[in-house]
């Protein structure tokens, strides 16, 4: 597998395959579509480089990440994501009473005609 | 806010210092009927009463930047797909989409860019402004007139960057004159330094007003958000810290625990960026804030009928609530950022993103329960308290605008 983040964070690379996206939509359903101990597994591996994420992000203009930067910063996206599980709802899911496939995630933005 | 204070009209404990900032109308005190929330007929009226009668928002001009770029959006209270295109000479347009012959649609996809709308049905072609430019074997048609065959015009206009549409191509209120007092309070907030970063949508089997109900007070996040809100479960977070009123249109300051504890991820990004969702940085905050609440969270600010634009320091996001009909509704939010300079900023802002989307996904459970409740005729009623005041306002300011008052 080629690595997709920066060496110094090499130790991430398994986490990429499954938590690894670009949009906000894919990374919701990767948040919703597994279990508490995948997501806190994940929580706990980068918990702890979290602090370190950001100050080696906040070395490069945010508009030009390199390739791996740029995977960093959509991992740690991700991270976000499964923060809100481990953090505050112990659940992947907000809430069971209104489904997941009613509640759409545009990924549009600018152009929207989702209305 | 210069605003005389109002006598407190409602029996608030001291130690619920909810303040107005503008004078209270006199909008009655008791429970409201199930009828304005389940009844077609009543539906019917406000479509007309209502929906035909105000300004109402439907995108950013950001949608549209260059001459030729158009979206179109589906607005079933209407019973009409619109379409909204930057013209020639830099103006923002709305017609209905539909060709004057028969009533093909002449755009047919979300959005694109265009140098005028050909009809695929008969190949009337119309030019960005509207008006019928070609005519396929026009003189097969007898007594034609081509200038009364132009696009049918919805009456359009833009505030800071919202596009808003009206029924009635040339209304009796300028967009100016309608938003009134509350807009021009909203006028110094940065919304051209903003960044749409997030578009939500979802189909609710409830009353219009239902749906905006379930975000216009505070009372609901002490037991609803006590999960995706650390902190709320505190019946103070419950209270606004203030209320005005503008007209049709409302808006209510939020309340915040000066000692709220981010969570520990939270707490990271926070050490690096600014702008997040409970916590922030002083930044710009023209526009904020009018009552000047020493524990102010955010501004909830609804301009009636159907558009939200709430307000934070570094964040606004919008609602808009499109009625189907009595009972089913077409709800979309959109939030934007100010611009971040550093990935640190970014990560800050995304717990803005996610905690958003995450409470209002908590709100989303409530509503299609409180529409089946009064469709079943078990509850007659609605009995609201003085926390959910803006809630009274919309009923009174919507049976007022169904009867012909305009207050």
């Amino acid at each position: 597998m080629s690595a997709r983040l920066p060496n110094a964070f090499a130790d991430l690379e398994p986490l990429c395959e499954y938590w690894l996206h670009d949009t906000e939509a894919a990374r919701n359903r990767a948040r919703i579509s597994t279990d508490m101990p995948r997501i806190r597994a994940f929580y706990d591996a980068v918990m702890p480089r979290f602090d370190a994420i950001i100050q080696h992000l906040n070395g490069f203009p945010l508009g030009a990440l390199p390739a791996a930067e740029e995977n960093l910063l959509n991992l740690a996206f991700s991270f976000v994501e499964a923060s809100a599980p481990v953090e505050r709802f112990n659940s992947p899911i907000v809430t069971k009473t209104f489904p997941p496939e009613r509640f759409i995630i545009h990924e549009d933005l600018g152009r929207s005609g989702g209305w | 806010m210069n605003a005389p204070q109002s006598p407190v009209r409602f029996p608030f404990s001291p130690r619920h210092a909810m303040k107005f900032g503008t004078p209270v109308p006199d909008m009655g005190s008791g429970p409201i009927p199930a009828e304005s929330v389940t009844s077609p007929a009543y539906f019917e009226r406000e479509r007309e009463q209502i929906f035909k009668q105000a300004w109402l928002q439907v995108g950013r001009v950001e949608e549209i930047p260059n001459p030729g770029d158009y979206f179109t959006r589906e607005l079933h209270v209407f019973k009409s797909n619109i379409v909204v295109v930057r013209g020639k000479d830099g103006a923002v347009r709305a017609f209905h989409n539909m060709c004057t012959h028969r009533g093909m649609a002449l755009a047919t996809e979300s959005c694109g860019n265009t140098r005028g709308f050909t009809c695929e049905f008969h190949g009337w072609g119309f030019g960005l402004d509207g008006s019928l430019q070609a005519v396929p074997a026009i003189e097969s048609f007898p007594d034609f007139d081509k200038s009364k065959l132009g696009l049918k015009a919805l009456a359009c206009d833009t505030w800071n960057g919202f596009i808003f549409v009206h029924w009635n191509p040339q209304p009796a209120q300028t967009l100016a004159e309608f938003m009134g007092q509350l807009a021009k309070d909203m006028d110094g907030f940065p919304f051209d330094k903003c960044q749409h970063i997030a578009h939500y949508t979802a189909r609710v089997k409830a009353n219009w007003k239902l749906c905006i109900d379930a975000f216009q007070e505070a009372y609901h996040a002490t037991y609803l958000h006590r999960h995706a809100i650390p902190g709320a479960g505190d019946l103070e977070l419950a209270l606004p810290t203030s209320v005005r009123f503008y007209g049709p249109h409302r808006s209510v300051s939020c309340w915040l625990k000066t000692d709220i504890q981010p969570t520990p991820a939270e707490a990271i990004a926070y050490k690096h960026g600014h702008f997040g969702f409970v916590k922030a940085d002083e930044g710009d905050s023209r526009g904020l804030n009018p009552s000047g609440d020493e524990s102010w969270w955010f501004d909830i600010n609804v301009f009636f009928p159907n558009f939200f634009c709430d307000l934070g320091r570094g964040w606004y996001f919008t609602y808009n609530f499109w009625p189907v009909s009595e009972n089913d509704t077409i709800w979309n939010m959109n939030i934007y950022q100010v611009q971040a300079d550093t990935a640190g900023d970014r990560l800050a802002q995304e717990f803005t993103r996610i905690v958003l989307r995450d409470t209002v996904y908590e709100d989303m459970s409530t509503m299609e329960y409180s529409q089946k409740a009064f469709d079943s005729g078990v509850i007659t009623e609605q009995t609201i308290g003085d926390t959910e005041i803006a809630m009274r306002h919309q009923y009174w300011v919507a049976d007022e605008w169904v009867n012909g008052r305009r207050p």
